[in-house]
C-alpha cells in the first residue's frame, strides 16, 4: 500500500469529504462559465452577440420603440462566445449556476435598447446608444478633416428611406467629397 | 405522498446529446456531493421511480420511448429537464434528429439550465422541485 493512500484515508475519516452544499454556498473558481448577463449601461444594442451565438440563444426583436435583446438559458451552451465578441464589453459570464426554474420562459435575461427616431418621418430605425457610441469612436478622425461631431450627428439623423430623397438634406450629398483630401 | 416529499426516487433517463449531463448526474451520486443524504436514490427502472431526470436532446427515435417510460412511472410523477439540451435543444436544435423541446413531449416540473449544470445545480433543482411538491 502506498503511503499517500493511507494518509488520504485517515484524512478522509477525520473530516467529512461531502460538501455542505445547500447550507454553505459553493463559490466556483475563476474562469467558471456561469449564466451570462448584460450590463445595461454599456450595451448599445448592436446585436453582435446574437450574430455569433453558436446555438442561437441570443435573439433580438425590434418593435416600435425598443430593440429587445433576449438570452434564453435553456438554449445557451455557456461557451462565452458572446463575451469574446462584444465590442462594448457589455456582456459577461457570471458565476451563477443555480438557474433552476419552474417555467421555461423564466430562464432568460435581456436588455431593452431605445431606438433613435428619424428627424423627418419619426420612424425609429437605429439603436440610440449605438449611434452615440459610434460618434464618439469616430470623433478624433473627424476632427482631422475639420468636421464636428454634431454635424455628422445631424447628417445621420435621417432614416434610410428619407435619406434617398435628395431635397431634404443637400449637404449630405457633399459629405463624402469632404472626406477626400 | 409523504415518501415523495422526503425521499424522491430518481430515474436517470439519458436521451440524446453528448452525455456531459449524465456525467454530472453520476457525479452528484458520488460521496463528494452525495444526494442520498436528501433521500434521493437512483433507480434503474421507471416503475420504482417518482422523478424522471431527463438529460440530453429529445431525438426522433427516443420520443416514443420517452412517452412509454413516462406512462410506466406510477403516479404521482414528476419530470425534471436537466441541461440546456433537454430544455430547448441547445446546439442540436437545428439537427435532423431533433424532435422538439422536452415539454412538448412530457409535462416538465422543473428546468435546470446549464451545459452541463453543476452537481450543485442538480441539488438546487431537486430542492426547488420538492418545494413545489410540498
Amino acid at each position: 500500500m502506498k503511503r499517500h493512500i493511507i494518509l488520504e484515508g485517515i484524512r478522509g475519516s477525520l473530516n467529512p469529504f461531502t460538501t455542505k452544499y445547500p447550507k454553505k454556498s459553493y463559490i466556483p473558481p475563476d474562469g467558471f462559465r456561469g449564466a451570462a448577463e448584460y450590463d445595461a449601461e454599456r450595451c448599445v444594442g448592436c446585436g453582435a452577440c446574437s450574430q455569433q451565438c453558436p446555438p442561437g440563444a441570443i435573439t433580438y426583436t425590434d418593435d416600435e420603440k425598443e430593440r429587445k435583446l433576449r438570452l434564453s438559458y435553456g438554449v445557451c451552451s455557456f461557451c462565452g462566445r458572446c463575451e469574446e465578441v462584444c465590442p462594448w464589453d457589455a456582456i459577461h459570464l457570471t458565476k451563477k449556476y443555480e438557474l433552476a426554474v419552474y417555467n421555461r420562459e423564466d430562464a432568460e435575461t435581456g436588455v431593452d435598447i431605445p431606438f433613435f427616431q428619424c428627424t423627418e418621418c419619426g420612424r425609429p430605425f437605429f439603436p440610440y446608444p449605438q449611434m452615440k457610441a459610434s460618434l464618439e469612436k469616430v470623433g478624433e478622425t473627424l476632427a482631422e478633416y475639420g468636421i464636428k461631431q454634431e454635424e455628422l450627428a445631424n447628417l445621420i439623423s435621417l432614416c434610410p428611406t428619407c435619406s434617398f430623397t435628395v431635397d431634404k438634406m443637400p449637404e449630405r450629398r457633399m459629405f463624402m467629397r469632404r472626406l477626400v483630401k | 405522498m409523504f415518501a415523495r416529499k422526503k425521499s424522491p426516487w430518481v430515474m436517470h433517463l439519458p436521451c440524446g446529446g453528448c452525455n456531459g449531463c449524465d456525467i454530472e448526474v453520476v457525479a452528484a451520486l458520488t460521496p463528494r456531493y452525495d444526494v442520498e443524504r436528501f433521500g434521493v436514490l437512483q433507480k434503474g427502472t421507471p416503475r420504482h421511480a417518482d422523478v424522471l431526470l431527463v438529460t440530453g436532446v429529445v431525438t426522433a427515435q427516443v420520443k416514443e420511448r420517452l412517452k412509454r417510460t413516462y406512462e410506466m412511472t406510477p403516479n404521482p410523477k414528476f419530470v425534471v429537464a436537466f441541461g440546456s439540451c433537454a430544455i430547448d435543444g441547445d446546439i442540436f436544435r437545428d439537427g435532423y434528429g431533433y424532435a422538439g423541446p422536452l415539454d412538448e413531449v412530457l409535462p416538465v416540473d422543473t428546468y435546470i439550465p446549464g451545459c452541463p449544470p453543476r452537481p450543485e445545480a442538480l441539488i438546487d433543482g431537486l430542492n426547488k422541485l420538492l418545494q413545489k411538491v410540498r
